[in-house]
């Protein structure tokens, strides 16, 4: 399922500062969300290793900056690419 | 191409329904079976006199006529053996090997060492036959003797050629150069003896040795040259082993093959020895001892040609002995659970193709390994067969007990009299060529024999996973669609676009930017071709394709609860076979990584090119 092209560019201008503000090198591809309309997916890369951030599309719309920028630290911290606090 | 070469070098497929007429006669299982024992006559007097002359640089003078008793009591040792092999034909008539008798009786653990031991063996018989074979080749022609490794490898891939033909046609092959070797060394012996008796073959001084003091050294060095000479023994069991070729009645013409192949070495064997002893003959690297003989008794003419050119061909095909050994223990191993499955498979000439395959693979390394060297290979030797002897005997002993047919007390005894004999060599084999490479065995067996338990432990577990004992039916299956895409579109990759969109309505295209390519670009043309599916652009700054692919199907596998991830593959298939060398490399290197990930399937979509 893809979104249409203005939902992407404007889930790509809340997550590109808040990825780029957590790690420089850390840069956003792509963000697609699923058949069922519930999960959404965030593609992001650092060097050669992509990431893909998984956030409830639903929440997500309403959610407060600093929830989504604690779900994004957590995810990111589990895969190693943010040190753990 | 590769189904036509096939064919050309092996031979179109045979019927399974003709198995049976794969069943050889007498004379052509001799051929098969006995050429390994046979061709130990080629070089075991000469492991003999090289043992005892060991000794001279340490200013140790055994006389060479101890040859002789020792070569008795070889000649002994091999009636002991050949009887209670009888009794164990008799009492398995449907092929005893020492593998099969030692787990009915013994247990799993006995039967495995008796199989490990024996199929060590097998792959040491091969390596030593075909590297003994070439030896008499760069014995007689010494300009050869820098290419041996080379000489060998062409050796053992004529000897698995023609065995991948099957049985019959590799008994065909075999059993003109098996009897012209009998032939030519009865020859040798009978007109060597009457040479010798007419004075016509002078014995040369290093004949007469002088008397030596026995001390703890001597009788080391003695018992050095038994265990050396008992190289002649080895071979022996395949006929036990191998009882499947025989036509029916399996177990008589079994047993007639296995005595009259006894005979045969006992006389070849002693001829040899006492030539070797009247005629002076010591061993020389440059030249074998039944080299040297040939010379002394025909003189450098044709017949010496003819005998050197027998021994080579039989020590050769003394490795195919093995190919008939190695091969069926591996597949009742294999049935067994013990060894990969595919080894108890037959391959296309109704052979165990898998098992000649491993088995040469084998054996070339050690070849390669140890530098085409007869004298490294022998000290290996001897350990495992005489452990498959020593455990095939004993396991007889308590079949003996557990039976109750007529004669069985005396069946018994002899049995257990061969299980001691064999047992005493075994030990006197093991300690004095311990530092000559048998340590390399004592240490390998168990090896093989864990790795054994360990595949039958996988089989077990995963035969127990695999049970529907205690199935569930999973919830209805969901699953994202990734196909990898190159940097434009074609048809090739249409087509997996409609396969994906087929299977799973979250269908991802995943682009793998190695070089400097407009991210919106590169968007742009694929949204004209499949505006629904999102086209995610990984950057590679190390121009590596794999690595960002793989990592990104791993980070796929998380994204959805109970998702698995299909990766659909498109690929071209050329018209001709050389055309494959052209494409399809990364999807093929793609298609290995992603095998061993248990979230996701790999499917590859074909597209036929038409030129």
């Amino acid at each position: 399922m893809e979104l249409t092209p203005e939902r992407k560019q404007s889930i790509r201008r809340r997550l590109e500062p808040l990825l780029a503000g957590l790690d420089p090198e850390l840069k956003f591809i792509e963000v697609i969300l699923d058949s069922s309309r519930e999960n959404l997916g965030v593609v992001a890369q650092k060097d050669d290793q992509p990431v893909m951030l998984r956030l409830d599309f639903v929440r997500y719309v309403s959610m407060p900056e600093a929830e989504l920028r604690a779900t994004i630290v957590r995810q990111l911290q589990a895969k190693g690419i943010l040190p753990t606090a | 191409m590769f189904r036509w070469l096939k064919q050309f070098l092996i031979g179109s497929p045979l019927d399974t329904a003709s198995l049976h007429e794969q069943r050889l006669p007498k004379k052509s299982a001799l051929a098969v079976l006995a050429s390994d024992n046979l061709s130990s006559t080629a070089y075991a007097t000469e492991e003999i006199l090289l043992a005892l002359t060991a000794g001279v640089a340490a200013g140790l003078m055994v006389p060479l006529y101890y040859a002789i008793p020792i070569g008795l009591g070889i000649g002994l040792l091999t009636l002991i053996v050949v009887i209670s092999y009888g009794q164990t034909l008799h009492a398995y008539p449907t092929g005893g090997g020492a593998y099969t008798v030692a787990k009915e009786n013994l247990g799993v653990t006995s039967a495995l060492v008796a199989g490990a031991s024996l199929l060590i063996d097998y792959v040491l018989t091969v390596a030593v036959s075909v590297t003994a074979g070439i030896a008499a080749l760069t014995s007689a022609f010494p300009s050869l003797y820098s290419h041996r490794v080379a000489l060998c490898l062409a050796g053992l891939a004529v000897v698995l050629l023609a065995n991948l033909r099957g049985v019959r046609e590799s008994a065909a092959v075999f059993i003109g150069p098996v009897y012209l070797f009998i032939l030519s060394a009865y020859a040798l012996v009978i007109v060597g003896l009457i040479r010798f008796g007419q004075g016509a073959v002078v014995p040369t001084p290093a004949a007469e040795g002088p008397a030596a003091v026995w001390n703890v050294a001597l009788v080391f060095l003695v018992l050095r040259a038994f265990a050396s000479g008992c190289a002649a023994l080895t071979g022996i069991e395949a006929v036990a082993t191998g009882v499947k070729v025989f036509q029916p009645p399996v177990s008589r013409n079994a047993a007639l093959t296995l005595y009259l192949l006894a005979g045969m070495l006992g006389t070849l064997f002693l001829g040899v020895t006492v030539l070797a002893y009247l005629s002076g003959v010591t061993p020389r690297s440059d030249e074998t001892v039944i080299s040297q003989l040939g010379r002394a008794v025909f003189g450098p003419g044709p017949v010496y040609y003819v005998l050197q050119g027998a021994t080579m061909l039989i020590l050769i095909l003394a490795a195919n002995t093995s190919f008939t050994g190695f091969p069926r223990l591996a597949s009742v191993m294999a049935q067994d659970r013990f060894l990969p499955r595919q080894l108890s498979n037959f391959g296309d000439r109704l052979v165990f193709s898998n098992g000649m395959a491993l088995l040469s693979l084998v054996a070339a390394g050690l070849i390669i390994a140890f530098n085409a060297s007869v004298h490294a290979l022998i000290p290996l030797y001897m350990v495992g067969v005489f452990t498959a002897f020593t455990l095939s005997q004993a396991g007889m002993v308590v079949h003996w007990r557990r039976t109750r047919e007529r004669g069985r007390g005396w069946r018994a005894a002899i049995n257990a009299f061969g299980a001691l004999a064999t047992g005493v060599v075994l030990v006197v084999v093991a300690v004095v060529k311990f530092t000559h490479g048998a340590w390399l065995i004592i240490v390998a067996i168990p090896m093989l024999v864990l790795a054994c338990r360990s595949i039958r432990r996988h089989y077990y577990d995963a035969s127990r996973e695999l049970s529907l004992a205690d199935y569930e039916k999973p919830a209805e299956i969901r699953h994202t669609a990734v196909i990898p895409v190159p940097d434009a579109p074609n048809k090739m990759v249409l087509r997996a676009f409609e396969y994906a969109r087929s299977i799973s309505k979250d269908v991802l295209a995943v682009h793998v930017n190695v070089g400097d390519l407009d991210r919106e670009e590169l968007r742009e043309k694929w949204q004209a071709w499949a505006p629904d599916v999102p086209l995610v652009v990984l950057d590679s700054p190390y121009r590596a394709i794999h690595r960002p692919l793989l990592r990104f199907i791993d980070e796929l596998e998380g994204w959805r609860d109970d998702d698995l991830i299909t990766v659909v593959i498109p690929e071209s298939v050329g018209k001709r076979w050389w055309h494959h060398l052209m494409h399809n490399q990364t999807s093929l290197f793609l298609k290995a990584a992603l095998f061993f990930k248990p979230k996701t399937i790999v499917t590859s979509i074909p597209y036929h090119l038409r030129k």
